[in-house]
């Protein structure tokens, strides 16, 4: 809703323009103004204004929070790390308001800041500044990792990798079709979602498909192996010296402390201890051998 | 590849871009399909034969094709990109569609019952249907060559408002030809041919507008 009277100007003005007037006239008398050393005509986007949090009671500001954390419980508050007179606040609050509105503040907070440092290192790398490409791809390809991974939960995560890759070629490349008055959280996760949504069409599956012949993977008997796994133990351990035995069941599978289990099979605390060392090396070389049979 | 290396190697050469004015291809492109249009008109059907003497009804129904184009104009300019919010802009075309049909209606019942059916539909089943979605396809190629390269993410929305602009883009140029003046005819003949280049451009927009 807020674009509305910049296009109605533009719609007005420029279809009058295809009618009446040359329409490359104004881009080029912009140029000539931007070179002549005016100041640039177009409004400082709102991404970059500055983000003031303020606190209900006291009607304190704090400036632009670099991080915002908390929030999410209801009695829990939050944090915002604030730079303010070139030094780091960190403000906690406690809940005096309905949580919910001091939650959409802090997520609001955290969006914004996220936007507002895309929005600069995007800024910067269109002016040619390749440190500040390198480092927008970079804080980019970590998104879209967790974005992309979160929605192929199923199946081999180097298709997610593969989709970060052409989301990043897809943004460096059509970088010059991005208008630097609109949010760039917004144009970034288009483009990531239309790369997925490709995905799908061309591969004709959705997030949670899995090719037929790997179909007994997701149902692996895991509840049996659990089970399977005590049965092991308690047939390995029959291959111990019963000493070494009784005192790793005792100590190890029973939870008993070493003076409870000494107590109770009469032997030295020591005795015991030597034995669970004993018991439990020789069961790891059991299980290799078993292994490598 | 590695994503690290392919970063690299995308930083590596990093050169300075101005980013395009809002839409200035897009309308570069509408003109040129407007004068496509033009050319179409006057070498496959010709001008109508008195031009000159109902020069006020050709730009009556100009300016309600121009009206069309105007509503659809902020729905292909939003569309076109990455950006979506283009639901408001919607508002405007349910607008001009109901205004018209209702414009239409109030016409027909007031025409004698004599001549209403002839007043609506000319004679037989409306030439512009057909037509107007014909000279829109020049239109629609201009638009797409830009379009394309401005990375549309909702391709059956873009699809249709690519669809409705060229379809508005042709109906300025048909109506130098069309020769029935109708203010029914007009306001629900042109309407529904520019509503059906909408509906062939969100069925074809989803192949045509891959990238």
């Amino acid at each position: 809703m807020r674009q509305k009277p910049e296009i109605w100007m533009r719609v007005a003005g420029t279809s009058a323009a295809a009618l009446v007037v040359p329409q490359m006239v104004a881009p080029r008398w912009e140029r000539f103004l931007q070179k002549a050393g005016e100041p640039n005509p177009r409004p400082t986007p709102r991404s970059r204004r500055s983000i003031t949090l303020r606190c209900p009671t006291t009607s304190a500001a704090w400036g632009f929070p670099a991080a915002v954390t908390g929030g999410r419980e209801p009695d829990a508050g939050f944090r915002a790390d604030c730079k303010k007179d070139g030094l780091r606040w960190t403000s906690s609050v406690q809940m005096s308001t309905p949580h919910h509105s001091w939650r959409a503040l802090a997520v609001g907070a955290r969006v914004s800041s996220i936007e507002a440092e895309l929005h600069d290192l995007m800024v910067r790398g269109l002016a040619g500044d390749a440190a500040a490409h390198r480092q927008l791809l970079d804080l980019l390809s970590t998104q879209f990792r967790i974005f992309f991974q979160r929605r192929l939960r199923v199946g081999d995560p180097s298709y997610a990798e593969d989709l970060v890759q052409e989301t990043l070629i897809a943004i460096h490349s059509r970088r010059d079709s991005y208008d630097p008055s609109k949010p760039i959280t917004a144009w970034v996760y288009a483009i990531a979602r239309y790369k997925m949504i490709d995905y799908f069409r061309r591969t004709k599956t959705t997030g949670i498909s899995v090719p037929v012949d790997q179909i007994g993977e997701l149902f692996s008997s895991e509840r049996a192996d659990s089970t399977d796994a005590a049965r092991d133990v308690a047939s390995l351990l029959h291959h111990l010296p019963s000493k070494q035995r009784i005192a790793i069941q005792l100590v190890k599978l029973e939870d008993l402390s070493v003076r409870e289990a000494a107590t109770r099979t009469g032997m030295s605390e020591s005795d015991i201890k030597i034995s669970i060392h004993r018991g439990i090396k020789k069961l790891s070389a059991l299980v290799a051998k078993g292994d490598r049979s | 590849m590695k994503t690290e290396a392919l970063i690299e190697s995308l930083a590596r050469d990093v050169q300075p871009v101005r980013s395009k004015p809002f839409g200035l291809h897009l309308d570069t492109a509408g003109a040129v399909g407007l004068a496509l249009a033009f050319l179409g008109v006057f070498f496959v059907y010709g001008v109508r034969s008195d031009l000159s003497g109902s020069m006020i009804a050709v730009f009556a129904k100009a300016a309600f094709c121009f009206a069309g184009l105007v509503v659809a104009a902020p729905l292909l300019y939003l569309l076109s990109r990455p950006n979506i919010g283009a639901r408001a802009w919607l508002a405007p075309v349910f607008l001009l569609s109901a205004v018209s049909l209702g414009v239409a209606a109030i016409v027909l019942v007031q025409t004698p019952p004599e001549t209403r059916l002839h007043a609506w539909i000319d004679a037989g089943v409306p030439a512009c249907l057909q037509r107007i979605p014909l000279l829109a396809v020049p239109v629609a190629a201009a638009l797409l060559f830009v379009v394309r390269g401005l990375a549309p993410t909702r391709l059956t929305f873009a699809g249709a408002a690519l669809g409705g602009v060229a379809g508005a883009i042709a109906g300025i140029a048909y109506s130098w030809f069309c020769p029935v003046d109708s203010i029914a005819y007009v306001a629900t003949w042109y309407l529904a041919a520019i509503l059906l280049c909408a509906g062939i451009g969100a069925v074809l927009g989803r192949w045509l507008l891959r990238w």
